[in-house]
């Protein structure tokens, strides 16, 4: 893995990257200069690495996160994550039904430079951060403008890239809407795809746009509404779902127009506490509610306690803890853990992170999340492929598309806690 | 990498990126967007028990009627026209009562159609802005 910055400039690179979709590369208020989209400096990796990140992104899903998902239903262990009781059979009959899913995205700490590998071993071998099981962005980069990127720029002509995302997303809308018909003898000609209307900058939109390009490549209908669009027909009486009452209720979209299937880029921590969030959920229970993709079971795994609960089950075993960091939830940590980042269990774009070493706070970005608890992971600072303006702390993310991994997207940032403002770098396989 | 060396032109996105593709925001931009309930009236729009609409009653026989207003009326309003949402619904027309949003057979009165109660436009969670991570 190597960074390089002598790439060149596409012509016309701005306006192209927009017309593809990447309207929000400049920061909404104009005031940082820097572009979201990295042109003319990538990452290259040999075949070799690419097929170690595959492999092991493979392993963590298969053999980790499955099984780390079978653990917290079967012990219950809700409370851990702070998901509401009212979410929960939801979460399990989605689980157990293996309801449609589609993507998410590993990020990995990994920096197989030699230099950097010589300072601190540990590098060579990718070890998960996170994993953005149920709202995860950056998927236009990573699919298409990286591409694009990779086709036009002559500083990589005839070099080739790990992406197969896009294709690999459409093969997933096929299976998935196929297994959904057999399973329930729904016909399914058409997916609602929807976000929040407060999102301005167009990143929520257009990696909704990029899904649902994906699903027409299937040959599904698609329509998009604002979550806040979405009408609850709400039934007067209420009924007890785990123990909460709730109001029965079905989906309609701005049209007065059922909604049978429907992709959210919007959190289901969210959503489960909004106000139609309890009637939300009963539906998903109903012969014929609408099916959410990605499912409520991603309240599992995106949860950063997940985390904890993957250390908890394979920190013993020799194999599979190196790709691991060490990870508790907060107050049950080892008394020795001195150097952490303290992450909220809801936390998203680096918000409310705080790394700390040996009690003094090296960084710390601000946010709402925190009050719902969170983990401490041990402090494993991310690479710095140092050029001469300054540090680039690259997160290697690698797209889970229907259960397997299907490429492969960069963020970097000047400082060690990767936000909303780090930059997307593109890259390519170099033997 | 893809199967086929060429450019991906994704049509949504493109059509988006060039001011095409636009997805109002109803809720949050139209004050016509109301909680609607429906409530069982009678032939001077005057509320009656729910029960009156039921199929139980053979959907109100051609004397009671579903209508979609905005408000909370108790029994005995009478609903003005300017808090109707709908004509009156015959009970037992399935097509009608489903073009209105309610369940095509069953109980229907007393169903409240609400909307702007996902996201963060419509004041049910904190935040800042966007969904992603």
């Amino acid at each position: 893995m190597r960074r390089h910055q002598d790439g060149v400039l596409r012509p016309g690179w701005q306006a192209q990257i927009v017309a593809e979709g990447l309207v929000y590369h400049e920061s909404a208020d104009g005031r940082d200069p820097r572009s979201y989209w990295t042109e003319a400096e990538y990452y290259s990796f040999t075949a070799a690495e690419v097929e170690r990140l595959a492999s092991v992104a493979d392993t963590l899903f298969d053999r980790m996160l499955v099984e780390a998902g079978d653990h917290v239903i079967a012990n219950k262990l809700y409370d851990r994550l702070s998901i509401p009781q009212v979410a929960v059979p939801a979460i399990e009959r989605s689980w157990h039904e293996d309801a449609p899913s589609v993507y998410g995205r590993f990020d990995l700490r990994y920096g197989n430079d030699p230099d950097l590998v010589d300072r601190d071993p540990s590098l060579a071998t990718p070890k998960l951060l996170e994993f953005n099981a149920d709202t995860p962005t950056s998927l236009l980069e990573s699919a298409v403008i990286q591409w694009n990127w990779l086709l036009g720029n002559d500083a990589v002509q005839h070099r080739d890239q790990w992406n197969n995302i896009y294709d690999a997303l459409t093969a997933a809308w096929t299976r998935n809407l196929a297994m959904l018909r057999n399973r329930t003898g729904r016909q399914v000609p058409r997916v609602h795809f929807t976000w929040t209307s407060l999102e301005q900058s167009g990143e929520d939109k257009f990696t909704v746009l990029c899904l649902a390009d994906a699903a027409r490549a299937a040959g599904v209908e698609t329509k998009f509404l604002h979550t806040e669009d979405i009408r609850l027909v709400e039934e007067h009486e209420q009924v007890p779902l785990n123990g909460v009452a709730v109001h029965p209720g079905r989906l309609l979209d701005q049209d007065g127009e059922d909604i049978d299937v429907i992709f959210k880029l919007y959190p289901w921590e969210d959503l489960a506490r909004d106000r139609f969030g309890p009637s939300v959920l009963w539906n998903t229970l109903q012969p014929g509610g609408t099916v959410w993709v990605e499912p409520p079971y991603k309240m599992l795994w995106s949860n950063k306690g997940i985390l904890a609960v993957l250390w908890e089950l394979f920190g013993g075993d020799a194999e599979l803890s190196q790709y691991l960091l060490p990870t508790y939830f907060l107050g049950e940590e080892p008394a020795g853990l001195t150097d952490f980042a303290q992450k909220p269990l809801f936390g998203r774009e680096g918000a409310s992170v705080r790394l700390v070493q040996d009690g003094r706070v090296l960084a710390v970005n601000g946010g709402p999340y925190g009050s719902e608890g969170s983990v401490r992971q041990q402090l494993a600072p991310l690479p710095d492929f140092h050029g001469v303006d300054g540090p680039h702390h690259p997160v290697v993310g690698v797209w889970m598309v229907d259960g397997e991994a299907a490429g492969l997207g960069i963020r970097e940032s000047a400082t060690l806690i990767t936000d909303n403002r780090s930059s997307f770098v593109p890259h390519c396989i170099i033997d | 990498m893809p199967l086929e060396r060429r450019p991906l032109r994704l049509r949504l996105v493109t059509l988006a990126a060039a001011g095409a593709l636009v997805v109002p925001s109803v809720a949050a931009c139209s004050s016509d967007e109301a909680d609607q309930t429906a409530y069982c009236v009678d032939q001077d729009n005057q509320v009656v028990d729910d029960s009156n609409c039921d199929e139980s009653r053979g959907y109100g026989g051609g004397l009671f009627f579903l209508m979609m207003a905005a408000g909370g009326f108790g029994r005995g309003s009478v609903i003005p026209s300017s808090a109707m949402y709908s004509s009156r619904i015959n009970p037992a027309d399935s097509a009608a009562r489903a073009g209105a949003g309610l369940p095509a057979t069953g109980r229907a009165a007393g169903t409240t159609i609400k909307s702007g109660g996902i996201g963060k436009g419509g004041g049910g969670s904190s935040g800042d802005t966007g969904s992603g991570s």
